[in-house]
């Protein structure tokens, strides 16, 4: 017997229970739906991700103090001080780093705010003057502090436009007025322009001010908590980052490079850590997604147990006319594995719809360059695992076929 | 030459622990061409030894040889592959696909057959030819009357051109004149040369036969040739 007439059949047997056929299949058509969608989705979020972290600046390294954490535990490499002002001026010496063109100190911390009667807890970033280049952002008002006011540990602050909101309201203007952090006035020099999303910050939320003022005056501290420092050109970074690696051994007397207490992360290394994040994120979703599959594949079972109960004669009588066992179980098993690839066909085209729209709406909705992916991966995964579903689900309903006596099946009623 | 010839064949039924025998010592022989019935009253074990016979079931015990080759030299494979190019099958409820048409359920043993699937569809309009049945190639099983019914599942049977053709009370189910007309084409059937073995608890039914053997009780009683033979198919035309 040919998979021509194999087919043929199926689809027959398919066709005489239409609306049954359909209802058996949703349980794979919602799961395979499921998969495409959380696939695709994930890989637009995913690309978005990625974009924005372009965004930083591929010429930017970051060192940070500690050593790079090795998992959740690892406590140690959080509460790390040995970003000291001495680094900052090693690093500046061309002989040390020669391809460096900017470097800029960073400190952080959440300290209440007000103005008014208005309080609100905000994230201060301490940085230098050109931070609005490395960050790449733009100021709605007014400018960034100066040289001048690192030097002199001024107390001045760019603010974010949730800050504006939350201390001055709409239309109050906030340019020239002065803020309370943490007991001290600062004057607001700068406003940040909504959606001021960047690399894993959020500008809309923070209060920028001289790292001097940071540490001096507000946090009380005499180490960084990151040196960002900016490269001539992306090809050097590599060679820079040895040559950092070099500088601070120098400087903290390290021989040992087990031993190094900073640690240094390019966008590059930040990119390819994000990705394993989202991935992992992305296949899990994947995978609950998959549970519902499980639960159509019983659906399938159950419902061809019951067809081949009720069709007990018409195997009788296929067995009495020549068909062998393994015909019979072919028929069966060919039915149930079109029943699942139907369902994983219709899913695929339902998930790409759907995401399709998805990334439309995500794009209108956060006004973000979402892009949609047709995702082929999980196209073909879904394809495969319906039809398996099929021949595992389907297995045991057509083995119960090809067993029965031909005898006792022509005599069912 | 015996087409069929068996030996002492048993069949036992084991069910709760009480045994029934349905067929005991049975010995008998069925040339190629012979139009045999086989009568008896219900329970006396005709349809258990047609199913024998037909290789749809097992004997418990005897010997059984199809063409001289003993039915436990064949795999469940090999079975039904002889069901499916020596043997056809009438039985009394049809069994016709209810969805499906005529001409599908003519093709039936097609499918599971070695025969070019090119020629089939000239072999389906012949077999229905046969039983003047070709002008309701696309109805569907319940558009037709019951002996139209049979008379499909009749050209089922002889589709694939088989050596012997099992009927099982084929006019059990079918008023008087009917059921003549399908004695007439079995009749017809075995004046080309076909072997026919049918079961029959009518008198009229079995007269059509050349030889009759009487069961009783899973023995045989009687196996006599028919001197009184109708010929059906005088009434028909």
């Amino acid at each position: 017997m040919k998979i021509k007439s194999l087919t043929k059949i199926a689809l027959i047997g398919l066709k005489t229970n239409r609306s049954r056929s359909l209802l058996t299949i949703l349980g794979i058509v919602i799961g395979i739906t499921a998969i495409m969608m959380v696939m695709s989705i994930g890989q637009g979020a995913q690309n978005l991700i990625l974009a924005q972290m372009q965004g930083l600046g591929s010429k930017v390294i970051a060192v940070l103090p500690g050593r790079q954490p090795k998992g959740f535990t690892d406590i140690l490499s959080i509460f790390s001080d040995s970003l000291k002002l001495k680094d900052v001026e090693a690093l500046k010496n061309k002989n040390n780093v020669p391809h460096l063109t900017r470097i800029m100190p960073i400190v952080f911390g959440n300290e209440l705010t007000s103005f008014d009667n208005q309080t609100y807890r905000a994230t201060i970033l301490g940085v230098s003057e050109y931070f609005n280049e490395i960050y790449n952002i733009t100021l709605e008002e007014g400018e960034p502090f100066s040289e001048d006011d690192v030097k002199s540990y001024a107390n001045v602050a760019v603010i974010g436009a949730r800050i504006k909101e939350q201390l001055f309201g709409e239309n109050e203007n906030a340019l020239g007025q002065k803020i309370k952090i943490k007991k001290q006035l600062f004057r607001i020099v700068g406003v940040i322009g909504q959606k001021g999303q960047g690399t894993f910050v959020n500008f809309d939320d923070l209060i920028i001010i001289p790292y001097s003022s940071a540490q001096q005056n507000l946090f009380g501290i005499k180490y960084y908590h990151r040196i960002a420092i900016e490269v001539d050109k992306e090809e050097n970074v590599d060679v820079t980052v040895e040559d950092i690696k070099q500088t601070l051994r120098e400087s903290h007397n390290i021989t040992d490079p087990e031993k190094d207490d900073f640690y240094i992360q390019t966008q590059k290394e930040a990119i390819k850590q994000t990705q394993t994040v989202t991935n992992a994120l992305k296949y899990f979703l994947a995978a609950v997604a998959a549970i519902s599959l499980i639960v159509g594949g019983v659906g399938i079972m159950n419902i061809m147990l019951v067809s081949v109960t009720e069709r007990t004669k018409e195997i009788g009588l296929r067995k009495a006319v020549g068909a062998t066992p393994k015909e019979i179980l072919l028929q069966f098993l060919f039915e149930a594995i079109f029943l699942t690839m139907t369902g994983g066909i219709i899913g695929v085209i339902f998930g790409a719809t759907n995401s399709l729209i998805s990334s439309l709406i995500l794009s209108k909705l956060l006004s973000v360059n979402w892009q949609f992916t047709f995702p082929f991966s999980a196209m073909f995964l879904g394809l495969f695992t319906s039809a398996l579903i099929g021949l595992i689900f389907g297995l045991y309903p057509a083995r119960k076929a090809a067993k029965k006596s031909p005898i006792e099946s022509l005599r069912y009623e | 030459m015996a087409l069929i010839k068996v030996n002492n064949l048993e069949k036992k039924y084991c069910d709760d622990g009480t045994e029934t025998i349905a067929i005991r010592d049975i010995s008998l022989e069925i040339n190629s061409g012979e139009f045999l019935a086989i009568t008896g009253p219900s329970g006396s074990g005709k349809s258990t030894l047609l199913h024998i016979l037909g290789f749809l079931d097992k004997p418990t015990a005897g010997r059984y040889f199809f063409e001289n080759r003993s039915i436990y030299d064949y795999s469940e494979e090999e079975m039904a592959k002889i069901r499916n190019k020596k043997m056809g099958f009438v039985f009394q409820q049809f069994n016709l696909l209810p969805k499906t048409t005529v001409f599908e359920n003519v093709k039936l043993p097609l499918i599971y057959s070695d025969i070019p699937e090119k020629e089939w569809s000239q072999l389906i309009y012949n077999a229905l030819v046969k039983v003047e049945l070709s002008h309701r190639i696309h109805h569907f099983p319940n558009q037709l009357s019951g002996g139209e019914q049979q008379r499909v599942a009749i050209a089922r049977a002889l589709i694939a051109n088989p050596l012997v053709i099992f009927a099982d009370e084929p006019t059990g189910n079918l008023d008087s004149k009917a059921g003549q007309q399908i004695m007439a084409i079995l009749q017809e059937l075995n004046n080309e040369g076909r072997t026919i073995v049918l079961i029959t608890h009518e008198t009229y039914t079995s007269q059509c036969a050349e030889r009759i053997i009487k069961l009783f009780d899973g023995e045989i009683q009687s196996d006599i040739k028919n001197l009184e033979r109708i010929d059906a198919t005088k009434f028909i035309k």
